[in-house]
């Protein structure tokens, strides 16, 4: 809510308290004069350098998560569970000072509100104040990690290779190594298995993937894309289909959204530490300075240190989610910095990232004379005829498709054609089926297929 | 995110040719990473070890490398990939080998943390004479095996331990000697440093690597040892050598075992690596022994390994290799990269092809069914015997006829494997067959003749393979081949890239369900992901050969 809405819904009382408050000179009995001398005086620059440190200092970490979680309004019990052990009168002092207004408008309850135009410029000041023993740099390290949309792709690659592969699960329920290394493999970002220690509390699969495939896995399993079905074996459901449908920055949201709920349980203050990593400007930061500074907000969880916590399970995954880019300097000390995708992410007003383009529809296909398609576009519904006909060469940034005998006969058994594997090429490609390959084609056709009688199947649909 | 580079953590680069500033970017990139695929609009390029080294060795570092990437790359670099460029490129300058004062001995130096490392590494070990902190004593004739034991430890070497004094050469470049824009560029590349440093030049087949190699002996005028890898090759170094240079006649020599080596020697790969009857190798101990200021090592991608013992023994001598490709069968590039050096120079045929110094070639595949009487002979064939009997497949003879007949006034050569089938066929085409038995006299003659025009068909056995100079042939027709390497798949085909006016086509004879199918398909492609354009046709459909214009073979321009 706006500061004048808030005014205009306070009543006579709320803006006398104020007025003493600050001993302004206006007429206590019209709350018309009131509202215009408030109003008046709260956006002036000098007034809010005057007093603006009198509401944040001292307060500045249960200020920070006010600020977090007064995007709606709050109720007196989670207003005093913030300050719990820090003011116990947190209420009255914030109403007399004027910057928190209760209001009736939603559901007729009591609830409380921070004016929009308060809470932007407390927040300036708690990150400018907790920037100031933070170091920053314009400079970052020349060598660092960044994923983009990295997460998405993989998930992309993982579902089309649980439906070409049988994968049996364990007793337990989790993939055998042999399959789990594969699928490893081909993803974008690397890991390793794991190697024993001590996991749990951080998701479903935690304790049998690595980090960054365990939140993939588990946020597939978690959206009903994925089944650990009865028999022993991992599926794909129907329902992944909305997966495929969504945009990419959609389905980063989707992921940052589970991250967050998934990761909060055991790091308690998860959502106040990811907005202020969201509100910091886009320099690089050293990634220690700021642990020190956010450190009262971090709890250790059992078999994690608070350093740990902040490494592994937030800088680490925030990477992983292409909000923060990382790298080490030759000191071999630690930095970040926020993305334009990890900006648009974490602030929905930030200028919006550039989306990597979409065309699902399109020619996005090249299908080069050494029997070679290159995908050009994200497309994951073409991508899953693709690899029905041919064999993944190369994941990535750019995926690289590659035909041959035995894949198109695989492409055949599960009940396609030559023919129409063609004609699904000739519609998605950009640039002409080289004569080559379709010739070749052809040929096989006559091997495969017994003179490519076969029922001609759509594909592409 | 304007970038147009597909950047894998594999080292994988896949880039657009077809986007505006692709040919700027293109000539970063190849300082760094090996061009290793061109299929409009696709090119692929990969970055490894030995590519960082050369980038390394040319001077560009590693951030203008990760910040070139960045600038192009569609999305985020990978990590690993950083990691590795990082790693590779720091390797270079790390090691340096460099000579002790009286040439007694030669002195590693480096960290000493790494020193220590390397020092404990098997061969190094056993070469070592004494190990201190300021780094490890070696004998100066272990320059080369140092050198090739770090390269396979994952470490090149500087090589700053010198040159021999080497003899002068009163030799001169003649007035008609002009050199074309990227030929000047190699020569440029190989004197960058001012007095000439040993290293790899790279040009396609026909463009002149012969000329660049003389002009760089005319430049710096010194003893020079010329290996080429064969004898015709090693004939026309001497008629080129001749024809563009002022050198006395007497100074200029095929090797011969009876004589002294002249000034200028041309010899043989294979002649250096002959033994004697007592299993000596005199040729190279006598060739090894001269000042030379020069060794060119004509072809180096074929440089047998036994005869890196040679390229050991010379490393006192600056090196120049000259070659097509990079490329070898056996996988020893890293051996080649630190006893000959790094590459200096590399252009592309594309670009050369559309300056028009190159001829385009069209690859084309005709399926032949099978002779009858020949299918039953393959049907009961053993396996060995399959590809032989499918190779000599005797309706391939009456496609060569339709072929020779359909460019009636083309050059052409006919390639074999397999002499009988192709005796076969030069009767029936009625044109000279050259084959390992012809007396060099007469194999003179004939590539004279051919050159001149006064024989405008050749039928050659394997004998022809290797860098002889088969000018304004447009089209090749091969009638078998062992398919198994990519040399002679470059090879052959280079012979058809001497400019000589239009378009070249390169034939190659496939029987139908044959084993020779299956073999064709990886010559294909090697081929087309070098670059050219392939067609597939039946033999029944070669008198209308689609999308094919044989006009310009016949002399029209395009």
């Amino acid at each position: 809510m706006r500061l004048m809405e808030c005014l205009n819904d306070a009543d006579v009382l709320t803006l006398r308290k104020i007025v003493d408050h600050y001993g302004f000179s206006c007429s206590r009995h019209s709350k018309m004069e009131m509202i215009q001398e408030i109003s008046l005086t709260f956006r002036s620059s000098r007034f809010l350098g005057q007093y603006l440190p009198m509401w944040t200092d001292g307060r500045e970490f249960p200020l920070l998560r006010l600020c977090v979680s007064a995007v709606r309004p709050l109720t007196d019990e989670e207003i005093d569970g913030v300050f719990y052990g820090v003011d116990s009168n947190i209420l009255d002092s914030a109403l007399r000072e004027g910057w928190l207004f209760s209001t009736t408008r939603i559901d007729g309850r009591r609830l409380y509100v921070i004016p929009d135009e308060l809470r932007r410029v407390m927040q300036e000041r708690l990150i400018t104040g907790l920037l100031q023993c933070v170091q920053q740099s314009a400079e970052g390290p020349a060598v660092f990690a960044e994923e983009g949309y990295a997460l998405s792709h993989d998930l992309d690659v993982f579902l089309e290779y649980v439906d070409h592969h049988d994968v049996l699960l364990t007793q337990g329920g989790a993939m055998y190594k042999r399959h789990l290394v594969q699928v490893l493999q081909i993803l974008e970002v690397e890991e390793d298995v794991l190697s024993g220690g001590w996991r749990f509390g951080y998701g479903r699969r935690f304790h049998d993937y690595p980090d960054r495939f365990a939140l993939l896995y588990d946020f597939a399993y978690h959206a009903g894309y994925l089944e650990e079905s009865a028999d022993g074996r991992l599926r794909t459901r129907p329902a992944r289909e909305e997966w495929i449908s969504m945009k990419p920055a959609q389905r980063q949201r989707a992921f940052l959204r589970f991250y967050l709920s998934l990761y909060r349980r055991p790091i308690l203050r998860l959502p106040v530490l990811t907005q202020v990593i969201g509100w910091t400007p886009p320099r690089w930061i050293r990634s220690d300075s700021m642990f020190q500074a956010l450190e009262p907000l971090i709890n250790e969880y059992y078999y994690d240190t608070k350093e740990q916590v902040w490494n592994t399970r937030i800088v680490k995954m925030l990477t992983h989610l292409g909000i923060l880019r990382t790298g080490e300097d030759d000191l071999g000390r630690q930095w970040f910095q926020i993305t334009k995708l990890g900006q648009e992410l974490l602030t929905p007003d930030a200028i919006p990232a550039v989306e990597p383009q979409e065309n699902d529809g399109g020619r996005v296909l090249i299908v080069q004379p050494n029997f070679d398609i290159l995908v050009t576009a994200e497309t994951p519904r073409l991508t899953a005829v693709l690899a029905q006909f041919a064999d993944l060469k190369q994941s990535g940034t750019l995926r690289v498709y590659g035909m041959s005998k035995s894949s198109l006969e695989r492409g055949i058994r599960e009940g396609g054609t030559i023919s129409g594997w063609l004609e699904f090429l000739t519609k998605y490609s950009q640039t002409p089926v080289p004569g080559n390959v379709e010739r070749t084609l052809r040929e096989w056709e006559q091997s495969l297929q017994g003179g490519g009688s076969g029922e001609e199947i759509s594909m592409g649909s | 995110m304007s970038g147009f580079l597909y950047i894998h953590a594999d080292g994988t680069v896949i880039a657009r040719s077809d986007v505006s500033g692709y040919e700027s970017v293109q000539a970063i990139l190849g300082q760094f990473a090996e061009l290793s695929q061109q299929l409009d609009p696709i090119h692929v390029y990969r970055l490894h070890p030995l590519s960082l080294w050369q980038a390394a060795a040319r001077g560009l570092t590693t951030d203008e490398v990760l910040r070139f990437l960045r600038r192009h790359a569609v999305h985020p670099l990978p990590l690993s990939l950083q990691l590795t460029i990082q790693k590779e490129m720091s390797k270079w300058g790390q090691l340096e080998l460099v000579m002790g004062e009286d040439g007694a001995y030669m002195m590693l130096h480096g960290a000493a943390g790494l020193l220590e490392e390397l020092s404990r590494s098997a061969p190094l070990t056993h070469w070592a004479m004494n190990s201190t902190q300021r780094g490890i004593r070696f004998r100066p004739e272990q320059r080369a095996d140092v050198k090739r034991a770090l390269a396979r430890l994952g470490y090149p070497v500087l090589d700053r331990a010198g040159y021999h004094m080497s003899s002068p050469l009163d030799i001169s470049a003649r007035d008609s000697l002009r050199l074309r824009d990227y030929q000047q560029e190699a020569v440029a590349a190989f004197f960058a440093d001012g007095s000439g440093q040993s290293g790899i030049i790279v040009l396609p087949c026909g463009a002149g690597k012969t000329v660049v190699g003389i002009a760089i002996l005319a430049q710096l005028k010194r003893h020079a040892l010329i290996l080429t890898p064969g004898e015709e090759a090693a004939g026309q170094w001497k008629r080129e050598l001749q024809r563009w240079t002022e050198i006395a006649e007497e100074a200029v020599s095929i090797y011969d075992p009876r004589r002294r080596p002249s000034p200028v020697t041309i010899t043989t790969y294979q002649r250096v690596a002959a033994r004697s009857k007592t299993g000596l190798h005199r040729n190279l101990e006598t060739l090894t022994r001269h000042p030379w200021g020069l060794v060119i090592y004509d072809e180096v991608h074929v440089l047998p390994a036994p005869l890196f013992r040679l390229a050991a023994e010379l490393q006192g001598v600056r090196r120049l290799g000259l070659t097509a490709t990079l490329v070898r069968e056996d996988g020893l590039a890293a051996d080649v990269f630190s006893l000959i050096g790094p590459k200096l120079y590399e252009a592309q045929w594309k670009p050369l092809e559309r300056d028009g110094y190159l001829a385009p070639v069209t690859c084309v595949e005709i399926d032949v069914p099978w002779h009858s009487q020949d299918y039953e002979r393959y049907r009961v064939a053993g396996i060995r015997e399959r590809h032989r009997v499918a190779s000599e497949n005797r309706a391939k003879v009456a496609v060569v006829c339709e072929l020779v007949q359909r460019h009636s006034e083309a050059k052409i050569l006919i390639f074999g494997h397999y002499v009988e089938s192709l005796s076969m066929i030069s009767h029936a085409v009625g044109c000279p067959l050259i084959t390992g038995r012809t007396p060099k006299t007469q194999r003179e003659d004939l590539y004279e003749s051919f050159r001149e025009g006064r024989v405008r068909v050749l039928a050659l056995s394997r004998v022809a393979n290797m860098a002889i100079d088969l000018p304004a042939a447009t089209v090749a027709i091969q009638v078998s081949g062992l398919f198994g390497s990519r040399q002679e798949e470059a090879q052959r085909l280079g012979r058809l890239l001497r400019p000589a006016g239009g378009s070249g086509m390169f034939y190659t004879l496939v029987t139908e369900q044959s084993v020779e199918q299956e073999k064709a398909r990886h010559r294909q492609m090697f081929l087309v992901e070098q670059g050219y354009r392939y067609e597939k046709v039946h033999a029944g459909n070669v008198s209308w050969l689609e999308g094919v214009s044989i006009g310009a073979l016949d002399g029209v321009p395009e």
